[in-house]
């Protein structure tokens, strides 16, 4: 089922999105991506991977809060529509189904190869 | 607050998506003040920068050239519809819009076609930038109206290609028609006679044979490839003997046929070498005669300016008189042949590089009264189209939107024209072929580098067309226009009144001259000749056998019933070429020469003013009797009467005693004057002219006919003398006829104009109109009042052309010795004409708008 494409870095900003709920702008969003993942998210990458889930109507924004050190520009603020609500939900479940179907042995399995190589 | 690098932050506003390009940089910059607190200026700078370039992706690029362009290709097409939707509803004024610039477009089309047509004369040959041709200047030999001579001396091409190094080929070409014979049937063609050098000079395309080694022999023969196929159909030709009139010829190779544009015609090319005549002459150490022609090629980068002087030199060693040396030889590109008119003795298909020019300026002028057109309608319509602009702008186009949508417009229409006029040209090129003598097509997809060209010319008459209207509505103003109050008048402009006056002093300077031309054409064919040019048929006598039995043919000729009289005469009286100098010591001009037997007079009426004519074989007749015109007469010091029994020598060494003086005739075309002509008697002699009764024409053409076929295998060659006297103005004739025809075309293109103008400015006041009536003008008040802006336009425009083509016909008049001078009235009788045709299409609308009932024009405000 293609219904709801979320990229891995979508996901992330998607899941950033939703825990800073009334505050996600380009920097707070960056910053709790950089503080809780330990990776460097570039303005650029950020603000495509926005740009992407907007147009695919999983995040709505508005401009608000010209402020001084902001050179006089708006902050864009995004939150989460119910459309991508539902994909997040649905990129959940589909990674827990995928989970839920791994039998326990093949992780070890796995594992025990690598090892062996 | 701090600044991050100026270059990059332009850099950032410039590619990003206009949505974004905000937000993100309130992003960049709280970043970068962050930056700059916790880690310095530099190391924020360097971030700052890296965050710009890694930003600099298709996601926030906005698109190439972005959402602009793809809102002009929906602007575009809105453009288009709203024109396709303005031509349908106006479909009146679309018609004569369009039709005016159809017609502007084909007749440019075909005069370019023309035009291109014959530049490209001779231009297929591989070598043809190359091919150099002599000719020269005889000074004080002046013969039909130059002293310019095409024919040179027999060893001419010999010689400078073996003395000169810079000449890498010459040749030396005769041309003339004969009869050839294959298989005992006679054909009558267009021969060249060339020696061996011919097909280095001019490259033809060899089918069979050698072009090295076709015309070494005197019995050598090359035949094209569609005559060849005519004589001997599927046979292989190579070796087959073909006769004529120095013996037999053996083909020795087949070229490909010359194209339609090659100024050399022939069907055959026959070795010099056969000729004795030209045998002898080439063997001369000094050069007397001149009946050939020589083409030659140069070496690389030889320079013909150089060559040229040096060929006076070379002249001063082979000149044979003891007199001092007067002629001059020329070197003439090839390129140039076709075109070069007024050179005595010249061959080859000729055009009129004069003409061409007049033609083009006539293209362009009637190319710039369609676009006039064009500008007057859409400025006048502009009215009705204001609302659309002023609307458009209240949305927010810009003026240069608007500018650029009536460019679109125009453009769009000219280029409809243009395939409109694609299709009249395709039908009427035949036509127009045969009124210039060429078969020409439209070879647009044989001339590639042509159609950019003709777009370009299309797109800018589009733009220059559409340019004012496009100015004028653009710079409307929203408020005024949505409120209805466009000021009327003032869009009538004075440019539109301007250029109504171009166009009519165009196309009444093209009417006026069209008339003084037909007037004189008129004057040429009534004029008075001094000799009779009514049923004389002149028999070409061709073929020795003819010629030896010529007295017996003569004789068998004045037995028939219908013929009158019977004379033999060396050339036309109408177009006298041979002529020597005035005086003995060669001065004093040009006197022509005419032989004939006695009957001269009987048949060509000329009337003796002095002495005796020729007399007939008489023990009496003498040869040394000559019989001079009045002119020569009085040059020579003499009245008709004491001219009798005088002697005189003139250029060709003869004594002469003139016995009689005749009555001045003219002997050339009206374009030049009367000369001197003495007229003696000879045997063997070139035409046997009959005068005929007028009844029964074609059965006493076919007793001459039959008779003359008794004596030659050549075709029967007959012309009546009136015909042969019309050709000598078909030159004239065929200018007049185009510039009638053009002159036309520019009346109707004006018609089209204000036609187009005083319908629309009927519609516009109709109001007015009905106000008038209410109040109780007449019908012809009405008329008068919106006919006379447009006819005072004309009448200026009249005023204008009259001193202009004046000053263009009498220039014209000047190639005539004998003219009308133009009369008044017909400069009156042009402009009583455009202003005519003018008054009736602008009556025809006002009093339409007239005669509609007042109720109906003012019943809805």
């Amino acid at each position: 089922m293609k219904k709801f494409q979320l990229g891995e870095f979508e996901e992330v900003v998607m899941l950033t999105v939703a825990i800073l709920y009334e505050n996600a702008y380009g920097v707070s969003i960056k910053k709790e991506i950089e503080n809780r993942l330990g990776r460097n998210v570039s303005v650029g990458a950020l603000q495509s991977a926005l740009k992407r889930l907007e147009d695919k109507d999983y995040l709505v924004s508005h401009d608000k809060d010209a402020t001084q050190e902001r050179a006089g520009r708006p902050k864009r603020y995004f939150k989460i529509t119910s459309l991508g609500k539902q994909a997040m939900q649905y990129t959940k479940e589909t990674r827990n189904s995928l989970w839920d179907a791994i039998p326990s042995i093949s992780l070890e399995v796995k594992f025990s190869e690598v090892y062996n190589a | 607050m701090h600044n991050p690098p100026k270059l990059f932050l332009h850099f950032f506003r410039w590619f990003c998506h206009a949505d974004l390009q905000k937000p993100i940089e309130g992003d960049l910059m709280e970043l970068y003040e962050e930056r700059v607190k916790d880690i310095g200026k530099k190391k924020a700078d360097r971030k700052f920068k890296l965050d710009v370039l890694q930003l600099f992706r298709p996601s926030i690029i906005k698109p190439a050239d972005g959402t602009y362009r793809l809102n002009n290709y929906g602007m575009l097409k809105n453009y288009f519809k709203v024109t396709v939707r303005n031509l349908l509803r106006q479909k009146l004024y679309s018609v004569i819009n369009i039709g005016g610039l159809s017609i502007g477009i084909a007749s440019f089309l075909l005069i370019f076609i023309y035009v291109q047509y014959e530049r490209s004369f001779d231009k297929f040959y591989p070598n043809a930038d190359n091919i150099y041709n002599i000719y020269q200047q005889q000074p004080g030999n002046h013969s039909l109206g130059t002293d310019l001579y095409a024919v040179t001396p027999a060893a001419l091409a010999s010689t400078i290609e073996v003395e000169y190094p810079e000449i890498r080929y010459a040749t030396t070409i005769l041309s003339y028609s004969t009869l050839l014979e294959a298989k005992d049937e006679h054909h009558f063609k267009q021969v060249i006679m060339a020696d061996e050098h011919f097909f280095n000079v001019f490259k033809h395309t060899f089918i069979a044979g050698d072009p090295k080694t076709a015309l070494n022999t005197a019995e050598g023969i090359v035949l094209t490839q569609s005559f060849a196929k005519k004589l001997f159909g599927d046979e292989d030709p190579i070796g087959k003997e073909i006769k004529f009139w120095a013996g037999p010829a053996y083909v020795t190779g087949i070229i490909k046929d010359q194209p339609k544009n090659s100024s050399i015609k022939f069907s055959a090319i026959l070795s010099i070498q056969a000729s004795e005549y030209y045998r002898s002459e080439r063997i001369k150490e000094k050069w007397d005669g001149n009946s050939y022609y020589t083409f030659f090629t140069f070496e690389e980068a030889a320079d013909p300016v150089a060559f040229e002087k040096k060929l006076v030199d070379l002249l001063a060693v082979r000149w044979m008189y003891s007199k001092e040396i007067p002629n001059k030889y020329f070197v003439d590109p090839f390129s140039k042949f076709h075109l070069r008119d007024s050179v005595n003795e010249d061959f080859g298909t000729k055009g009129n590089a004069k003409q061409l020019s007049l033609f083009s300026v006539i293209a362009v002028l009637i190319l710039s009264l369609a676009a006039i057109n064009y500008m007057n309608l859409a400025v006048a319509r502009s009215i009705n189209r204001a609302k659309e602009v002023g609307l458009r702008k209240a949305i927010g186009a810009r003026k240069n939107q608007l500018v650029f949508q009536f460019l679109t417009e125009s453009i769009f229409l000219s280029v409809l024209a243009f395939l409109i006029a694609l299709g009249i040209t395709q039908l009427s090129l035949p036509i127009f072929g045969s009124l210039v003598e060429r078969q020409m097509e439209i070879g647009l997809l044989n001339e590639l580098n042509l159609i950019p060209f003709l777009f370009i010319t299309v797109v800018m008459l589009g733009i220059i067309s559409g340019s004012y209207p496009a100015l004028f509505m653009s710079s409307l103003k929203p408020v005024h226009v949505l409120k209805g109050r466009l000021g009327r008048r003032k869009s009538g402009g004075k440019l539109q009144k301007l250029l109504i006056i171009c166009q009519y002093s165009i196309s009444i300077i093209m009417l006026i001259c069209t008339l003084i031309v037909y007037q004189q054409m008129r004057f040429i064919s009534e004029k008075e000749l001094g000799i009779s040019k009514d049923q004389i048929v002149v028999v070409r006598v061709r073929g020795n056998e003819m010629r030896e039995n010529i007295e017996l043919i003569k004789e068998r000729f004045s037995n028939y019933s219908n013929v009158q009289s019977v004379s033999s005469v060396s050339s036309f009286p109408t177009n006298i070429q041979s002529s020597t100098f005035f005086n003995a010591d060669w001065t004093g001009g040009n006197i022509y020469r005419l032989y004939t037997d006695h009957q001269f007079l009987d048949v060509f009426e000329v009337e003796l003013l002095a002495g005796r004519f020729l007399d007939s074989d008489l023990p009496t007749s003498n040869e040394k009797d000559f019989v001079i015109n009045e002119t020569a007469a009085k040059a020579l010091g003499w009245t008709a009467e004491s001219a009798i029994g005088q002697e005189y020598i003139n250029g060709d060494g003869d004594q002469k005693n003139i016995i009689g003086v005749i009555a001045d005739f003219h002997m050339h075309s009206l374009h030049m004057p009367i000369e001197p002509l003495v007229i003696g008697k000879r045997d063997l002699l070139r035409y046997i002219s009959v005068k005929i009764s007028t009844g029964k024409i074609a059965e006493t053409l076919q007793y001459l006919q039959e008779t003359s076929e008794e004596y030659s295998n050549y075709p029967f060659d007959y012309q009546f003398m009136d015909n042969h006297f019309d050709q000598i103005y078909k030159e004239d004739q065929r200018q007049s006829q185009l510039l009638g025809f053009f002159a036309l075309l520019a009346m109707l293109i004006a018609g089209l104009g204000l036609f187009g103008l005083a319908a629309f400015e009927a519609v516009q006041n109709q109001k007015e109109v009905g106000i008038r009536k209410v109040l109780g003008a007449t019908i012809q008040n009405i008329v008068w009042i919106f006919g006379r802006k447009f006819l005072s336009l004309v009448t200026i425009g009249f005023l204008l052309a009259v001193p202009i083509s004046w000053f263009l016909i009498n220039g014209w008049l000047q190639n005539f010795a004998y003219r009308i001078t133009p009369s008044w009235w017909i400069f009156g009788l042009g402009g009583a004409f455009a202003i005519l045709i003018a008054f009736l299409t602008i009556s025809s609308q006002s009093i339409k708008a007239a005669l509609v009932n007042p109720v109906e024009s003012l019943k809805n405000e």
